[in-house]
């Protein structure tokens, strides 16, 4: 198997880990907010998520940037809250329209915080050369984070069929909200 | 229902940080020597419980995990070498005679894979000008060297 592929698959299992429910929580909250037929919006978020990723995966991975672990690992599970907080307020009519402009920048901000968190995981590999494996990683991290958006959009709609919208973006925020907020008061760093 | 929702959701386990379970092996061949190198990259603290401490347990663990076979399916006996501490991991270096080469190759490696359901073991494979990769989960078999 080739060496980017190999990462690739790393990748994959990274994202798909249930043990990483972090990122998991944070595509799905993300994906709340959404109808199948908002995928234009929808888009636009995710790309910003994943540009923002991708920067600091990069630099983060190559050591052109030195995060404090720890801090990222905090920093991750508060993305998901300030997500769901988001959907919260815009559910329960609140500035939906301001949600609109600003989603894909805070999209964006956020992934710089998740992609930091990605290469922490990479950088664990003390790998010789970081440059195939970064990209097939990468690659990797995408194609499972189509596979998980996919499923949450699958099962946002089923839940639309059983209940209103709007009951089905606060249910699901809300749930998420509390596992991410628990999730982020383990990882205080100075509580380690 | 909400209640007991809202109880599991507020007491039920959260995972509190990315747990992290990755080896990366590299497989080296001298022709000169006719033998061939693994060194293993792995995090002590996993191994260490898997394992045991001692250098003599910590072979005896790796023997049945980390198997190669050479081309006509004989056993290429990897003996255990030494073992540096990097940073919180560990490097544990087997060393090998293959005297017919790897041509045709096999290995398997399942280090922690009774451990951890999320263990993955890469395997960087440089010889002859060749370069590739392995991935090894818990319940893979032997993968032929490229």
């Amino acid at each position: 198997m080739s060496e980017l592929l190999t990462y690739a698959q790393l990748g994959v299992r990274h994202i798909l880990d249930p043990a990483a429910l972090d990122h998991l929580l944070f595509l799905l909250v993300l994906a709340a907010a959404y109808r199948l037929g908002d995928w234009r919006d929808a888009l636009w978020v995710i790309s910003a998520f994943t540009i923002g990723h991708s920067i600091t995966l990069g630099l983060a991975a190559t050591d052109t940037l030195v995060l404090p672990g720890e801090a990222i690992e905090f920093l991750i599970p508060l993305t998901i809250v300030a997500t769901g907080i988001e959907n919260l307020a815009a559910g329960a009519g609140g500035p939906i329209g301001l949600g609109k402009v600003y989603r894909p920048a805070l999209a964006a901000v956020f992934g710089l915080v998740h992609g930091a968190g990605f290469a922490n995981y990479l950088r664990g590999l003390a790998l010789d050369s970081i440059a195939i494996p970064l990209l097939g990683f990468n690659l990797g991290i995408e194609a499972g984070q189509l596979v998980v958006l996919a499923g949450s959009a699958l099962a946002l709609a089923a839940l639309d069929r059983l209940t209103s919208h709007r009951v089905r973006v606060v249910g699901v925020s809300a749930i998420v909200l509390v596992l991410a907020a628990r999730m982020a008061v383990q990882r205080i760093p100075w509580q380690q | 229902m909400i209640a007991r929702l809202a109880a599991a959701l507020l007491t039920g386990p959260v995972l509190a940080a990315h747990p992290m379970h990755t080896s990366v092996t590299e497989l080296t061949y001298a022709p000169s020597a006719r033998s061939v190198s693994l060194t293993i990259r792995v995090f002590a603290d996993d191994f260490i419980a898997a394992a045991g401490g001692g250098d003599s347990a910590a072979a005896a663990y790796i023997r049945p995990r980390v198997t190669l076979t050479d081309g006509e399916g004989r056993a290429i006996v990897l003996r255990w070498e030494r073992r540096e501490p990097a940073g919180d991991a560990l490097l544990i270096r087997l060393r090998g005679d293959a005297s017919t080469g790897l041509a045709g190759a096999s290995l398997r490696h399942t280090l922690l894979c009774e451990r951890f359901a999320d263990q993955v073991n890469i395997v960087q494979v440089r010889y002859g000008g060749r370069s590739a990769s392995l991935l090894f989960t818990p319940g893979d078999a032997a993968k032929q060297l490229p």
